[in-house]
C-alpha cells in the first residue's frame, strides 16, 4: 500500500478532507455570490442584481475605488517589472555562475524575507523611510513593493534557471554561436517561463498586499486593499463583496496562467 | 590504406588531470581524414574527456592536439570546424527540428537561402522531411537522434565527434543506425569520431579503433587486428571473449613452438620471434577456434569433461575442464549441420589450428 492510500483507510478522512475545502471556500463562495444579491442587507438574499457592481463603477464612491484601483494597478504593474528584472538578475548572477565564496548564503539571504513577518516588515520599512526623510505616498508605496516582491520573483526564476542543463549551452557554443546568441537564442527563451511566473507572482503578491502598504502609504493615497478597509470600517456594504470579486476575478486569473506556464514548462521537461 | 592520407587530428603525448586525477595518460593518436574511427573502453576510460578536449570544453593539461596540421587548442569551442552529437542528443527545447538544424549555419552567418537548400537536404538525408516542424520533444528516440546527427553534420565540419550516440536507442534501432551512420559517413566524408562502450558496434562499424582502458590508449588498429591480435590482456578481455592460459615455452624451433599449461596439458602453436626456453606466457585462445571432436578420432587430442552449457540460439558455450583442472570456454556453432546439445559430464576431444593461438610474453 501506498503512503497516500493508507492515509485515504484512515476513518474519517473523505469527512475531514471535504471540510477542509468547506472552510477554505465558503467564505470566498459567500462573497462571490451575495455580491450579486439586490438587498441591502448582506445577510438576507433579496433576489439577483449587477446594481453593487453598478454601483462601485458609477455610485457616490466610485471615483475612490476608481483612483484606488489605478493606484493598486499601476504600482503592481510597475513593482512586478522591475522587481522581477532584479530577481532575473539576481538568479542569473547566482545560479549560473560557477560557485563563489557565499553563493549558498547569497541563495537563502534572497529569499528569506518570504519567512520574515509582514508586519516587521512594514515597521522596519516605514522606520527607514523616516530615517531617510522619504516623503510617504505613491513612491513610497512603490519603493516598499519593489523590495518585497523581489524574493517572491526570485523564486520562480532561479528553480527554472537551475533546471536548464548545461549541455544546451554546449551544443550552441559548438554550434558557432558566441556568448550574447547563446543568451539571447538559446538562455532567455528557456528561462522565459519562469521570468513570466515571477512576474505574475510579484504583480499579485504587490496587488493584494495590505500591511506594508498601510504603513507606508501617507495620508491621501490608496490601493485597493486600504480602500476596501477604510470603506468597510463603517460597516459592510454589499459593493465590498462585488469589488471584492473582481479582485478575485483577477487574482485567479494570474494565478491559471502562471499554473498553465509551470505545466507546460514540466511537459517540456519530460522529454 | 595509402600513405600519404592527411592526419585529421592527432594526439600528441596528450594529459588530462582533473585536480589529483589523471583522467588522460599521455594519449598518442592520428586519426585519418574520412576515417571512421572509433574510441572504445568501459565507461569511466575517458573517452568523453578525449571528446571533450577536441570540442574544446576542456582544456589539455599537457601536450598538444592538431587538426589538420593546425594548433587550434587556443580557440574557443566556436571557432572550432569540429562539430558534437551529444549523447543525451541536447536539441534546444524550444526550436522546431528545422530551426535546430538551421541553428551552427544561422551562427556560422550564412544567407538564408543557402542555410534553407542545406537544412532542406539535410532533413531529406534522414527522412525527417515531415517532422520539420515538430519540437524534438514529439519525436521518437531514433528521429531526435537522426535530427541531433545532422544538426551536427550541416554546418560541414571537418571532424564530427559523437558521443554514444545510440546507446539511448533499443537493440533493433542501434542496429539500423550503424548502417545509417556508416551510410553518412561515407556520403559526406567528414572524418567521425565515434565514441562507444560497446565491442561490438566498434568491430561493426569502425575503420580504425582505439581502445582505452582508465584513462590509456591500448592499443589502434582496425577491428580483425584488434580482435585477432590483441596487445594485451586487457584489449584481449575487453573485446570479445577469450580463454587466457597462463603457460611456459617447454619447445622452440623453426616451425613451431610447444607450450606446456599444466603437466599433460601441453599445446603447440607457431613459431613466435623472441621467445626463449622456460620463459612465461599468457596464450590466449578464442573460444570460437576450438573445435570439439569425437573421442576416438584421434588418441593424441586434448580431451576434457563437459561441465556447463548454455545454449545461445546461434551457437552454444560449453565449459570445459581439461588436465590440470583447466576450464575452457568453447563456442561450438549451432550452424549447417544441426547438432544435439552435447550432455554435461561427457568426455570430448578438442582441436584447434597452431595459428588460432596469441601469445603475449608476461
Ligand atoms: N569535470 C570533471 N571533474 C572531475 N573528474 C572528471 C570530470 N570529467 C570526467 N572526470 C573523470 O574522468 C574519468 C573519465 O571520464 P569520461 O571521459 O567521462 O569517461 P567515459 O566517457 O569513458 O565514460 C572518470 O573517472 C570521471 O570521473
Ligand atoms: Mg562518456
Amino acid at each position: 500500500m501506498t503512503l497516500a492510500n493508507s492515509v485515504r483507510s484512515i476513518p474519517g478522512f473523505s469527512i475531514l478532507a471535504v471540510l477542509c475545502l468547506v472552510i477554505l471556500y465558503a467564505p470566498l463562495l459567500v462573497v462571490m455570490v451575495y455580491s450579486f444579491n439586490d438587498s441591502v442587507s448582506i445577510t438576507i438574499w433579496g433576489g439577483f442584481s449587477l446594481r453593487w457592481y453598478e454601483q462601485i463603477f458609477f455610485g457616490l464612491e466610485a471615483e475612490k475605488f476608481q483612483k484606488a484601483a489605478w493606484n493598486s494597478i499601476t504600482i503592481a504593474f510597475m513593482a512586478a517589472i522591475v522587481s522581477t528584472t532584479i530577481a532575473f538578475s539576481a538568479a542569473v548572477g547566482v545560479v549560473r555562475t560557477s560557485p563563489f565564496k557565499g553563493k549558498n548564503l547569497n541563495i537563502s539571504l534572497l529569499s528569506l524575507p518570504i519567512m520574515v513577518p509582514e508586519i516587521v516588515t512594514a515597521v522596519a520599512t516605514l522606520i527607514f523611510f523616516s530615517m531617510i526623510s522619504f516623503k510617504l505616498g505613491y513612491t513610497s508605496i512603490l519603493v516598499a513593493h519593489i523590495v518585497f516582491c523581489i524574493p517572491f520573483a526570485y523564486l520562480p526564476i532561479s528553480a527554472r534557471i537551475q533546471s536548464i542543463e548545461k549541455v544546451y549551452e554546449e551544443a550552441a557554443l559548438d554550434l558557432y554561436a558566441n556568448r550574447k546568441e547563446i543568451f539571447r537564442s538559446i538562455l532567455l527563451p528557456l528561462m522565459l517561463p519562469g521570468i513570466i511566473s515571477g512576474f505574475l507572482l510579484a504583480f499579485i503578491i504587490s496587488l493584494d498586499d495590505f500591511i506594508i502598504t498601510s504603513f507606508v502609504k501617507g495620508a491621501g493615497v490608496e490601493t485597493l486593499p486600504t480602500a476596501i478597509f477604510g470603506s468597510i470600517k463603517q460597516g459592510i456594504k454589499p459593493d465590498i463583496m462585488a469589488l471584492s470579486t473582481l479582485l478575485l476575478l483577477v487574482s485567479t486569473l494570474f494565478v491559471t496562467i502562471s499554473y498553465f506556464l509551470s505545466r507546460a514548462d514540466i511537459k517540456n521537461k519530460l522529454n | 590504406m595509402e600513405e600519404s592520407q592527411s592526419v585529421a587530428i592527432e594526439f600528441q603525448k596528450v594529459v588530462k588531470k582533473f585536480g589529483n586525477f589523471t583522467a588522460i595518460h599521455n594519449a598518442n593518436l592520428k586519426i585519418n581524414d574520412n576515417e571512421f574511427f572509433t574510441l572504445l573502453g568501459p565507461s569511466g576510460c575517458g573517452k568523453t574527456t578525449l571528446l571533450r578536449m577536441v570540442a574544446g570544453f576542456e582544456d589539455v593539461t599537457e601536450g598538444n592536439i592538431l587538426l589538420f596540421g593546425q594548433k587550434f587548442m587556443h580557440l574557443p569551442p566556436n571557432k572550432r570546424s569540429v562539430n558534437t552529437v551529444f549523447q543525451q542528443y541536447a536539441l534546444f527545447p524550444h526550436m522546431t527540428v528545422y530551426e535546430n538544424v538551421a541553428f551552427g549555419l544561422r551562427m556560422k552567418g550564412w544567407s538564408k537561402g543557402n542555410i534553407d537548400t542545406t537544412v532542406r537536404e539535410m532533413l531529406d538525408l534522414v527522412r525527417l522531411t515531415p517532422f520539420a516542424e515538430r519540437k524534438p520533444n514529439q519525436l521518437s528516440g531514433g528521429q531526435q537522434q537522426r535530427a541531433a546527427l545532422v544538426r551536427a553534420i550541416a554546418p560541414k565540419p571537418k571532424v564530427l565527434l559523437l558521443d554514444e550516440p545510440l546507446s539511448a536507442l533499443d537493440l533493433k534501432l542501434r542496429q539500423a543506425m550503424r548502417m545509417e551512420l556508416k551510410q553518412l559517413q561515407k556520403e559526406t566524408g567528414i572524418t567521425f569520431v565515434f565514441v562507444t562502450h560497446d565491442q561490438e558496434e566498434a568491430l561493426a562499424m569502425s575503420d580504425r579503433i582505439a581502445v582505452m582502458s582508465e584513462g590509456v590508449i591500448q592499443q589502434i588498429g582496425k577491428a580483425q587486428q584488434i580482435y585477432e591480435g590483441p596487445k594485451n590482456e586487457i584489449v584481449a578481455k575487453f573485446i570479445g571473449e577469450t580463454n587466457i592460459l597462463d603457460a611456459s615455452v617447454v619447445g622452440l624451433n623453426k616451425e613451431e613452438t610447444k607450450y606446456r599449461i599444466a603437466e599433460d596439458f601441453i599445446i603447440t602453436g607457431e613459431s613466435v620471434e623472441g621467445l626463449t626456453k622456460n620463459q612465461n606466457v599468457k596464450i590466449l585462445l578464442r573460444p570460437e577456434k576450438i573445435r570439439i571432436t569425437p573421442l576416438n578420432v584421434n588418441a593424441t587430442a586434448l580431451r576434457g569433461v563437459i561441465e556447463e552449457s548454455m545454449y545461445l540460439g546461434t551457437d552454444t558455450e560449453y565449459q570445459v575442464k581439461v588436465s590440470g583442472g583447466v576450464i575452457l570456454k568453447i563456442r561450438d556453432q549451432n550452424g549447417f549441420e544441426r547438432r544435439e546439445l552435447i550432455s554435461l559430464g561427457s568426455h570430448i576431444g578438442l582441436s584447434f589450428s597452431k595459428d588460432s593461438i596469441r601469445i603475449l610474453s608476461s
